[in-house]
């Protein structure tokens, strides 16, 4: 444990050494907070008077329309009628211009303008102001010709609101905050870990460290302390930054800012300081991982900034207001921390969701330190990695399946989705014809060999127990769907989604399983069980390699309502693929599977229903089935 | 600048960016916005529909008094209790309760701060509104009344621009906010790339005591970076705007994918942008003489990063309202956003341009003109202008 | 004598276009009291065989021990047992001299560090340097405060790669001497190098490295006699071509 001391203090006393390093946690943050929010507030009230107009503007704006409109329009409406004048197109107002034409025809009201401008766009409320006024002037005008009293007839609804006091400007605070504390609790992390970590490894102090009779764990916690620990101050400084500007008062006058801040209470500010800590440690981790993970700054420099804007991203999640502390959320790095935060803050927060937020993000914090301490300790730390060609060279691909997968999800979104937007049945056969492409493209590229892609021919039991298995996992997948409805509601909105895209195509049975069974059953195969599977032969071990293909394979499909489902198939195909040493039964078992899930609604009148005991039942011996035919694939095979 | 001191600039160029695309850290960085932007998107918008698959299947339980509840009793998605107030509500065994005050008072009780609340408040109140509709309509019809009478009247826009320009519009917008910032962002590590890793490393002194003329040196470091800041700031802009593209076709189902500006925006946006990346180069070349190592290097072009933003912020503003102060055009990065925001439409216009690229090379010129004096080539390359301040700063003292 | 290193069979093999067998089968022993030489040209093995000894790389086969712990499953106690100095071992530069020793003192369980410190700085002539910050020292300087490091804890062996690389005449001269203190003092010191003359000073036995193997044990007498050559360069030479 003395060891362990001495090691912290000398990683404190070096990061002291460094003014630079105490002015990046401390005095930026402390004026970050402030400046941000401040930047901010000025940012949505200039934005929206930039698109919208300054309420208080007294510009009379000129349109140009007929009767009835003419009639209806009153002198504090602030607009300026004529009969004619074309519609600008620029911010200027030439003499013969007018902002917009308004013509009513029947119950229509049509407003021509053009939408890039602001006044546009100003101009557009006037005249929505009046028209509804009109409506209602005419609403009342008729109940009043048959006898009835408007005042008493058409209800005058109310909002009511029994947020407690700060509720409301908690939830604001919630909303506002994590996104500013995050880019400063990242800075503090980074640059922190980064001078501890790959700095020693630059610095030659690495191995003068790690040669020492401290144990490596000791070594790694206390640089793992300091990290987090300067993320936590750089979030301390910065809450403090904005409390105490507040406090004096120069933090602007926007509402929904003094509303926000006026939340901050002792407890409030507790609960802010519980937030550093949590997301602090989470960041702190994962500032780890990269750090150790590199030789040095410089790679450092590249590999930070793409992982950490993607912990930015989740940060965001409270201003989403209609999001709730679901299941899902609790799961989401830094999201969780922020979500269940805003909802503490108004006082909307269970102890369920807090424990569980709680327990999730302090185990996902560890996690990232523990893979961290793990990458530290690695042997490549003093002999370097070995470089594409030596890698390549003792047949492991495994980054550059990761690389194919990339290149092909990219040029699935950037190419195939909008060709099938254009033409949906050409568009289709040009991204299976992609997929193939690549698939077979990539070990020909990096010169692996074409045995890789196993496209040898199955055993015939073989391939009998892989139809098999596809119709096995057809019936699977659809109560899979079933049971998904429950937690994740809308994903029976699929099949009618897709019914819709199919069109014509849809009415022709044989097509539709031509282009969707037989097609994707083969070139999709082509290039996740032939060429990432294969590339990755030995990289991983068989169980995580069937996995995280098949885990590829559904994220490839662009929806989440068919992550679970895929993935389940692409298990079964990656496991049939192996076991039988041949792409065809993963073919097999593809096209089964999307044959039957496509005739089944084709040929029998299926209505969407909710899950019955029954479905559960049947489900699980298909699943028995499905796991005997995994079993008998491959079985007996002679060496 | 004499032909051989050129082409052995150019050479020097093509030697620097060999070595920089050859670190495939290097292409990772500069090609990671490709991946970034698509799963960004797809990631909202599968979000938005799990949301909206979430709520669409959502009941609410709402506590209504007598003469409500007949109104509501049809409703699929709400259920109706007679008992419910505001303890209710905190406690969630109610998500809204209403209270009526004859004859047309509704209040609706919801808490603000609990989404589910207010949800439930906006389907009651659409509920009321509809069921109270079609029984006035009915009575008013009963009455001799017209059948209409209820109706409002609708508000139809219609644009000057067709959609595929409006698209253009908002890509126009999104590329704008994004290029220059990505030629800062994505720029800035090639830069010190270039421009300081030769001082940390032995490479340094193998360069200096070379034939290779230190200006052709700087010249090629120079075109180097720009070249890369130019290559970072289309990659982004791309990969934005093809991403921006995929959303409107897909969810706003647009006849055509967007509008291609005219073959002359093309020429006057493609010199608005090296000029700009010139000019951003040249500035961190100059921040980063007193650099000596990369951590140096990092730390100082943030700072510049920071200074860059509230330019970004008053440029995008102007582009939002479409009412730009003309004398923008004259300020360095400010007119890059604004004339990248107005090429998709069209809208860019020569004088624009020109402006642009004129400010942007006449800036760069007097820039390296002073720089060609203080601390000159020499200097720019090996590294000058170290106040001890900043060794005390980064605790090299 | 029971030997305070003993190394039987070591291999380390690291991946490559083609596999590269760095230590293949190498073996060897050391002694208190001795100073015991690994003489090699670049890319023998030698560091790689060192970096074994103080565990931080694990051997693909074979076994070694150091003062009676086993590399692999002790590796703590083996490096209580050492003091490891090599070219990439540096010093904290934001540390003082003072500063640097001490925090190691510690950081190694010593009982007394301050005084420990203190008795170092002494014995290196680094009183006038005591509280200055390791960036701004001499080579030489800093070179003394990695030696007080590297043996702050008074451990019974002593791997030393390369040391007097990048040093000058003199201070390499001061390093040679304090080695062979180390030896008088009954150390166990293993010394890796390939300048001849050091080794004709120093070391007591002689393993000439190869390829990952050693070609030849012995005292400098007794690699005479082998090879027929006075000069240890040509025996070497002899070795090394023999081989080849």
């Amino acid at each position: 444990m003395n060891r362990f001391w001495a090691l912290l203090a000398m990683e404190v006393r070096l990061q002291l050494r460094q003014p630079a390093a105490v002015l990046l946690l401390i005095a930026l943050p402390l004026l970050l907070g402030p400046g941000a929010m401040l930047a901010g507030e000025q940012w949505t009230s200039s934005t929206e008077e930039a698109t919208r107009g300054s309420p208080d503007d007294d510009d009379v704006l000129r349109v140009r329309a007929d009767e009835p409109f003419a009639s209806w329009v009153q002198s504090d409406d602030r607009l300026e009628l004529v009969t004619e004048g074309e519609v600008t197109d620029d911010a200027t107002l030439d003499e013969d211009e007018v902002w917009a034409a308004v013509a009513v025809d029947g119950r229509e009201v049509t407003i021509t303008r053009d939408h890039q401008l602001a006044k546009s766009r100003q101009v557009r409320k006037r005249i929505r102001a009046v028209v509804v006024r009109q409506s209602r002037a005419e609403r009342d005008a008729a109940l009043t010709a048959v006898g009835l009293v408007p005042d008493d007839e058409i209800w005058r609804l109310r909002d009511v609101s029994h947020d407690a006091e700060a509720a409301q400007g908690g939830r604001d605070l919630g909303k506002l905050l994590p996104p500013l504390l995050m880019f400063t609790l990242l800075l503090g992390a980074v640059y922190t870990a980064f001078d501890v970590i790959t700095g020693d490894k630059e610095r030659l102090t690495s191995e003068t460290l790690l040669t020492t009779s401290a144990a490596r764990s000791s070594v790694l916690a206390a640089k793992a302390v300091v990290v987090a620990g300067a993320a936590v101050l750089a979030g301390t400084a910065w809450v403090a930054g904005v409390v105490s500007a507040h406090a004096l008062g120069i933090m602007g006058s926007a509402d929904e800012l003094q509303r926000a801040l006026g939340a901050l209470s002792p407890g409030t500010v507790l609960l802010v300081e519980c937030l550093v800590v949590l997301l602090g440690l989470q960041v702190a981790g994962a500032a780890m991982g990269v750090a150790s993970w590199v030789d040095d700054y410089r790679s450092g420099s590249m590999v930070a900034g793409p992982v950490l804007l993607t912990l930015l991203a989740p940060s965001g999640l409270p201003m989403i207001d209609s999001l709730e502390l679901s299941w899902w959320v609790v799961l989401v790095p830094v999201g969780n921390v922020t979500v269940a935060f805003r909802d503490a803050l108004a006082g909307e927060l269970t102890a369920l969701g807090g424990g569980a937020v709680l327990l999730v993000s302090l185990g996902q914090a560890l996690g990232a330190f523990a893979v961290g301490h793990r990458l530290l300790a690695r042997e490549e730390t003093f002999t370097g990695t070995a470089d594409a060609d030596g890698r390549r060279g003792m047949g492991r691909f495994g980054p550059d399946a990761a690389l194919t997968f990339v290149i092909a999800m990219l040029v699935f979104w950037f190419l195939g989705t909008l060709a099938q937007r254009v033409d949906l049945v050409a568009g289709h056969l040009f991204s299976q014809a992609l997929f193939a492409g690549i698939g077979v493209g990539a070990v020909a590229f990096f010169g692996a060999p074409w045995a890789r892609l196993r496209l040898a021919r199955p055993r015939l039991g073989d391939a009998v127990a892989s139809v098999l298995a596809g119709m096995c996992t057809s019936g699977v997948a659809a109560t899979l769907f079933l049971l998904q409805e429950r937690l994740l509601p809308g994903g029976m909105r699929l099949g009618e989604q897709f019914s819709e895209t199919l069109g014509t195509v849809g009415d022709s049975l044989p097509l539709t399983l031509l282009l969707f069974a037989l097609v994707p059953g083969v070139c999709e195969e082509l290039l996740f069980r032939g060429g990432l599977l294969g590339l990755a032969d030995r990289d991983l071990p068989p169980l995580p390699r069937v996995l995280v293909v098949a885990a590829a394979f559904a994220v490839m499909h662009l929806s989440a309502y068919r992550l679970v489902p895929t993935f389940l198939v692409g298990c079964v195909a990656g496991a049939l693929v192996l076991r039988g040493r041949s792409l065809w039964c993963g073919i097999l078992l593809h096209v089964t599977h999307n044959a039957v899930s496509l005739s089944g609604p084709a040929l029998f009148d299926v209505e969407e229903r909710d899950l019955i005991p029954s479905d559960l039942a049947v489900a699980g011996m298909l699943a028995l089935a499905l796991a005997g035919l995994v079993a008998l694939v491959g079985r007996g095979r002679s060496e | 600048m004499p032909s051989s001191l050129l082409s052995t600039a150019v050479s020097y160029a093509a030697l620097e960016l060999r070595r920089t695309l050859r670190d495939p850290q290097v292409l990772v960085f500069l090609g990671f916005p490709v991946v970034l932007y698509p799963s960004l998107i797809w990631g909202v918008t599968e979000l938005g529909q799990l949301e909206q698959g979430r709520y669409d299947q959502e009941t609410y339980v709402v506590a209504a008094p007598a003469d409500l509840r007949a109104l509501l009793d049809d409703e699929e998605r709400l259920e109706v209790v007679s008992e419910g107030d505001t303890d209710a509500l905190q406690q969630g065994t109610v998500d809204a309760w209403l209270s009526y005050e004859a004859p047309a008072d509704v209040e609706v009780h919801h808490l603000e701060a609990r989404p589910r609340s207010v949800r439930a408040a906006t389907e009651v109140k659409r509920a009321i509104r509809r069921g109270r509709t079609e029984v006035l309509t009915e009575e008013v019809s009963q009455r001799g009344g017209p059948s209409d009478a209820l109706d409002a009247y609708t508000i139809d826009d219609d644009f000057l621009e067709d959609r595929t320009q409006l698209t253009s519009w908002i890509i126009g917008l999104l590329m704008g906010a994004i290029g220059p910032l990505a030629m800062l962002l994505s720029g800035v590590y090639p830069a010190i790339d270039l421009f300081v890793v030769e001082r940390e490393r032995d490479t340094l002194e193998t360069l200096l005591v070379s034939a290779v003329p230190r200006s052709a040196v700087v010249i090629g470091k120079l075109a180097a970076c720009t070249l890369l800041m130019l290559t970072a700031s289309l990659a982004n802009m791309g990969a934005l705007a093809v991403s921006a593209l995929h959303v409107t076709t897909l969810l706003l189902e647009q006849e055509a994918l967007a509008s291609w500006p005219p073959l002359v925006t093309w020429p006057m946006l493609g010199a608005t942008l090296v000029s700009a990346a010139l000019l951003c180069a040249s500035v961190l070349m100059a921040s980063l003489v007193p650099a000596r190592t990369y951590k140096e290097g990092e730390w100082i072009t943030t700072t510049v990063l920071f200074g860059s933003f509230p330019l970004l912020g008053v440029a995008l503003l102007g582009v939002m309202s479409g009412d730009t102060n003309p004398w923008l055009w004259a300020v360095p990065f400010a007119h890059t956003i604004l004339a990248i925001a107005q090429a998709p439409t069209g809208e860019l216009l020569p004088w624009q341009a020109a402006v642009t690229v004129v400010t942007d090379l006449g800036l760069t010129a007097v820039l390296l003109a002073v720089l060609w004096r203080t601390p000159g080539p020499q200097g720019l390359v090996a590294g000058a202008w170290r106040p001890p301040w900043l060794d005390r700063l980064m605790g090299s003292s | 004598m029971s030997a305070v290193i003993a190394a039987h069979d070591l291999v380390k093999v690291f991946p490559g276009p083609e596999p590269v067998r760095a230590v293949d089968g190498l073996s060897f022993e050391a002694h208190r009291g001795e100073v015991f030489g690994l003489l090699g040209p670049n890319g023998a093995g030698k560091t790689t065989t060192l970096r074994m000894l103080v565990t931080l790389l694990a051997p693909d086969a074979g076994t070694a021990s150091v003062a009676g712990h086993d590399v692999v499953t002790s590796p703590d106690a083996v490096r209580a047992s050492v003091g490891y100095l090599a070219t990439t071992t540096g010093v904290y530069g934001r540390l003082t001299a003072r500063e640097m020793i001490e925090t190691f003192a510690r950081i190694q369980g010593v009982a007394a560090p301050g005084k420990r410190a203190d008795e170092l700085i002494e014995r290196f002539d680094l009183g006038d340097y005591r509280d200055q910050r390791c960036a701004r020292l001499s080579t030489g300087n800093k070179q003394k405060v990695s030696i007080a490091r590297a043996i702050v804890h008074d451990p019974p062996v002593l791997v030393l790669d390369e040391p007097t690389t990048g040093l000058d005449v003199l201070v390499a001269q001061t390093f040679l001497a304090f080695v062979e203190e180390m030896r008088e003092a009954g150390k166990c010191v293993v010394y890796s190098t390939h300048i001849m003359s050091e080794v004709e000073r120093l070391c007591d036995r002689i393993a000439i490295v190869h390829s990952g193997k050693v070609l030849a044990t012995g005292t400098l007498d007794e690699l005479r006699e082998q090879t027929g050559e006075h000069y240890l360069e040509a025996a070497f030479i002899r070795l090394v071509e023999g081989r080849r």
